[in-house]
């Protein structure tokens, strides 16, 4: 759920437990028609999630790069 | 072959291919068991990522803080911690790609719980520590870290493979100054 939250940029009221099965099921529709899974996830978080897309949250990855960045300006 | 050696013979065939697919082939309840280890272990092992990133990350911060003072001796202690928790980040991030490349982690669990932050380490956080490391080593004097190489990042080559398109897997080999292949 908190996996979902951060991947596709949702508010902390989602996803529902509900909105996470149907998820799944509409990501799993899609790549049985051929899309790949990366993309059918994607589309089927726009077509469920109401905050798809509105906050961003900062992954590690990210972190590092920017302590680094900041390391570099000093 | 009268009666009774059919009858033999068939049960010792009985008795050998019973055993082989009781040896071979797990059970239902085998399998599931397997699974659930599998997630355990992935999130164990997201668990020590996690600890070793913010020993790390707090590391680098101090780095930032000492830089800034300009005190040699403080950045020279600083950068030796960033060294020393990079080394166990990354040594993290080396082993939970070597579990996904045995087949340690199923890949759902290796799909919720690593690869997104594994694809993001690779092609930012890798590539941009060594350079900056090395820039801070540079003027500070310090010996510098290896560089990154095959060695580094043999074992996260094989998820980002499956996580990536051909193109972006190349893009990525060449980021890290690797034969593409």
């Amino acid at each position: 759920m908190d996996r979902l939250r951060v991947k596709y940029g949702l508010s902390d009221a989602e996803p529902s437990r509900e909105q996470a099965r149907l998820w799944v099921s509409r990501t799993r529709q899609f790549m049985r028609e051929g899309v790949e899974a990366e993309e059918a996830g994607r589309r089927a978080a726009r077509g469920v999630f109401h905050s798809y897309g509105q906050f961003e949250y900062r992954a590690e990855a990210d972190t590092i790069y920017d302590l680094l960045q900041a390391i570099e300006r000093e | 072959m009268d009666e009774l050696q059919q009858k033999l013979l068939l049960g010792i065939g009985g008795f050998i291919a019973g055993f082989i697919v009781r040896t071979f082939i797990p059970t239902r309840k085998e399998r599931f068991d397997i699974k659930a280890q599998q997630a355990r272990t992935s999130r164990e092992l997201l668990g020590e990522r996690q600890a070793a990133y913010q020993e790390f990350s707090e590391a680098l911060r101090a780095l930032q803080v000492a830089k800034g003072g300009g005190e040699r001796s403080a950045v020279e202690a600083a950068y030796w911690q960033v060294r020393r928790t990079a080394d166990v980040y990354f040594a993290r991030i080396d082993m939970i790609s070597s579990y996904i490349r045995r087949g340690d982690i199923d890949p759902k669990s290796a799909a919720q719980d690593h690869i997104d932050d594994l694809v993001g380490i690779a092609r930012k956080s890798l590539p941009e520590y060594y350079r900056v490391i090395g820039l801070v080593a540079e003027e500070y004097g310090l010996p510098k870290s290896d560089v990154l190489g095959e060695g580094t990042t043999r074992n996260l080559r094989l998820p980002m493979k499956e996580r990536m398109s051909a193109m972006e897997h190349a893009e990525l080999l060449r980021l890290w100054n690797l034969p593409v292949r």
